[in-house]
């Protein structure tokens, strides 16, 4: 019983910097929880003093992010002053439930989703950005379990600003000029395979 | 990646996969829990008429304490037996904590090397090398943290662990090279401990520094470090019978599909200069990444 103990306070440790953090300044509470060994309290207290600690917990971060920011880059660059915060956020309240961190990006689109629209998130371009790229994830899902030859799914998706001016800087991970004319955009979005396409309707 | 492989496969005597890439896993206890992605089976069996496959697992968290995830490892040995995988591989590590609500460290985690581990990985390993008419092979974990008083040094528990289950080793000698590196320790001492006829499969990589640290980010080209580990190593370990150039798709950005070719090339340069010594000659191969986790 007590190693299954060990290894979730190892995997609370590296999903949680608060908890090693606490144990580095002496607040032991933290351990409070974990029924341990007197061995593997001693190893806990010793590994929260290396420096590798905080490198594992960093690549778990990198690791969680690295899928978000694959289905989400776009949003990402908008919400870049804020993103950080955000992330501590979600990942307070979420932790990865599967080995193929799915979920992950779906629970930041619902946290994403939520404060945009109580308004907590007042960026230029970004609902029509976030609408794009979960319309970009769903197709994204849709196609991978698709069998056959030609494996391709479109959708239609609606702009306040013009798709050409937005989203080549976006693609490059830059943000887009501010101010630009603000109208209505419709543009055709069309994945086959890996291959995204966009058409101005 | 499918245009990679295709256009890479004359370079290579086997290809080395990651299942969990191939399937979704909708989760231990649901009905028809693992759904093989098209694209993936495609590559596969594409491949699989001209090169042997091995499967490489990242999800079945042989070390930890909770979990057995007979499901998955079932699953494992089937795509195995199915591809006719002369070998298949996880990692001696854990990301895998809880039952019901299972929650995932998102990185490989080390146990610390004790008789306990030991004991309840032994039976584990069995149920691969009992069912697997291939071999089972674990690798050595790359790890940042080292747990204080451990009974056993990795060589030492590897070699206990292959001597009582009957597994193999895959040596990663960038996770070895990496944690040499960021411990201080000597990898020739390490491999001088290791019992390197349990080795069947070596991994090389490239890697990047972060906060101090060397990471094992699979980036880029092999290190010289790595290089002179895999001429140590290679005309010591009589069973090894391939080398894996494994990658992740940035890789691409840094070293281009030439700069690929180029690890792979030299790779068999190393490989091929064995024959001279042995009798058996291993194969070389490259890792693909088909997408993120």
């Amino acid at each position: 019983m007590s190693l299954r103990t060990f290894q979730r306070a190892i995997v609370d440790l590296t999903l949680s910097p608060q908890i090693a953090v606490a144990l580095l300044h002496g607040d032991t509470s933290a351990l409070a929880d974990y029924d341990l060994t007197e061995r593997e309290r001693r190893r806990i207290l010793d590994i929260v003093r290396q420096p590798g600690i905080s490198v594992s917990c960093s690549l778990v971060r990198g690791n969680r992010l690295e899928v978000i920011a694959g289905i989400f880059p776009m949003t990402c660059v908008l919400l870049e002053p804020v993103l950080r915060q955000l992330l501590d956020e979600l990942w307070a309240e979420h932790r990865p439930s599967n080995y193929q961190l799915a979920g992950e990006d779906t629970a930041f689109a619902e946290l994403v989703g939520r404060k945009s629209a109580a308004g907590e998130l007042a960026f230029e371009y970004l609902d029509e950005i976030f609408a794009y790229e979960r319309a970009c994830q769903e197709m994204a899902h849709r196609v991978r379990t698709l069998d056959g030859p030609d494996r391709v799914v479109e959708t239609v998706v609606e702009f306040q600003h013009p798709p050409d001016e937005l989203l080549p800087p976006l693609s490059r991970l830059v943000a887009p000029p501010p101010g630009l004319p603000r109208g209505r955009y419709r543009a055709r979005v069309r994945l086959q395979d890996d291959r995204l396409e966009v058409e101005m309707l | 990646m499918t245009g990679l492989v295709e256009r890479s496969l004359d370079r290579l005597d086997y290809l080395a996969f990651i299942p969990d890439r191939g399937w979704v896993d909708r989760g231990s206890g649901t009905p028809q829990r693992f759904q093989t992605l098209p694209q993936a089976e495609a590559l596969l069996q594409q491949v699989v008429r001209q090169r042997p496959v091995v499967l490489h697992g990242i999800g079945l968290s042989i070390c930890s304490a909770e979990i057995f995830d007979q499901e998955y490892a079932s699953n494992l040995i089937a795509w195995g037996q199915r591809l006719n995988s002369p070998w298949i591989s996880d990692h001696l590590s854990f990301t895998r904590i809880g039952t019901g609500h299972e929650v995932n460290a998102a990185i490989p985690l080390p146990v610390p090397y004790d008789q306990e581990v030991l004991d309840f990985l032994i039976p584990r390993v069995r149920f691969f090398t009992g069912a697997f008419e291939g071999s089972f092979l674990l690798e050595n974990n790359v790890y940042y943290f080292r747990y204080p008083d451990q009974e056993f040094s990795e060589e030492e528990f590897l070699n206990q662990l292959c001597r009582q289950s009957g597994c193999g080793v895959l040596l990663d000698l960038h996770n070895l090279y990496t944690n040499a590196l960021n411990h201080r320790f000597d990898a020739a001492e390490y491999l001088s401990n290791l019992d390197l006829s349990n080795v069947i499969e070596i991994h090389i990589a490239g890697g990047v520094p972060m906060m101090g640290f060397h990471t094992d980010s699979h980036t880029g080209p092999v290190l010289d470090g790595v290089w002179k580990l895999l001429e140590q190593t290679i005309p010591l370990a009589g069973n090894l019978r391939g080398v894996t150039f494994e990658f992740h798709e940035s890789s691409f950005g840094i070293m281009g599909e030439s700069g690929i070719h180029e690890q792979i090339d030299r790779a068999r340069a190393l490989v091929n200069r064995r024959g001279a010594v042995t009798e058996a000659e291993p194969d070389v191969a490259a890792n693909v990444p088909a997408g993120h986790r």
